[in-house]
């Protein structure tokens, strides 16, 4: 666990740089903790190059830890709203903030995502679903399509 | 705003399979037609126990067998019960059985039934029955060997 006062050096795929509280990023990110604890994070040199990270999700992901490191108190009902004021994004933001959060491993924050998807899926029928997450080629025979909608006609 | 849909995203595979472990049974069955690659990994032992682990203790329903003489000829019919909020909803019969038919129950594991019946009189089949997904499949038995296999498993 780092000091609370020391500040790391973040830089996204612009070259822009963004100085986070260490333990903000520590606490979340499995590979920053990695770093940090390894010793191959230098205080005075160092800058954690995350290039396929770009600054506007970047930010998005400081706010994140930022806000659970300092709110982990507060109650759970407040945390959810937060989350869900947090997700209100479109889908290419949804998509980038999973990339980001699966390439630093902040595991709340992709179980966070994890379960808005879900909820987008869940109940739905086979054509939504395929519309839904983007399935353009499914790979059945027009044969076994025909055949999957006679055996579960619930399932369309 | 609730966001519906991707966009023009495609996620990559094994976080959608993060996702569907995640998800409710029913959802990843369902999904399981959506395409051939998934109808694959979703079939995987693997994923079959990572599904069950992460939704154990999260759709506790039980099936209960109740009497319905009314409506079928055996003195069985099927509901859901939750066990959570209390509601019942009654689970149609395969399809197979159809509406006059014989049928008597074998065993059950696992949440699938294994059902004996006939449509028409003497001519016995097993029916492999799985109530909460509604799928039903007949299994060949030309020579009573799987019915007798069956009987056994259950005594």
């Amino acid at each position: 666990m780092g000091s609370p006062l020391k500040k790391i050096m973040l830089c996204s795929s612009e070259k822009e740089i963004f100085s986070v509280e260490e333990q903000v990023m520590v606490q979340h990110s499995v590979i920053i903790n990695n770093m940090i604890e390894d010793g191959s994070y230098n205080y005075e040199e160092s800058k954690i190059p995350l290039d396929c990270v770009d600054s506007k999700t970047l930010k998005k992901v400081i706010d994140y830890c930022t806000y659970h490191t300092h709110h982990h108190n507060d109650n759970q009902e407040d945390l959810e709203a937060w989350d869900a004021q947090f997700l209100n994004v479109d889908s290419n933001g949804l998509y980038d903030l999973l990339m980001a959060a699966n390439y630093l491993e902040i595991r709340n924050l992709l179980d966070l995502i994890y379960r808005t998807i879900k909820n987008m899926i869940k109940g739905k029928k086979i054509d939504e679903i395929r519309r839904i997450l983007n399935i353009k080629d499914h790979g059945f025979t027009p044969e076994e399509e025909e055949q999957n909608r006679k055996e579960y006609p619930h399932f369309y | 705003m609730v966001l519906a849909d991707m966009g023009e995203q495609i996620l990559p595979d094994d976080l959608l399979m993060e996702i569907f472990t995640r998800t409710d049974p029913k959802t990843a069955a369902r999904f399981r037609t959506a395409s051939t690659t998934w109808r694959v990994r979703l079939s995987s032992d693997r994923f079959r126990r990572d599904n069950t682990l992460t939704n154990i203790g999260k759709h506790r329903k039980v099936l209960l067998q109740i009497g319905d003489p009314e409506r079928y000829g055996s003195t069985q019919a099927f509901c859901i019960v939750n066990c959570v909020g209390g509601g019942r909803e009654v689970v149609p019969m395969p399809e197979q059985l159809g509406p006059r038919g014989w049928w008597t129950v074998i065993g059950s594991d696992c949440g699938m039934i294994c059902v004996q019946y006939s449509t028409n009189g003497p001519d016995l089949r097993l029916l492999l029955w799985n109530p909460l997904l509604r799928i039903a499949r007949q299994l060949d038995d030309p020579a009573d060997k799987l019915l007798k296999q069956a009987r056994k498993l259950s005594y």
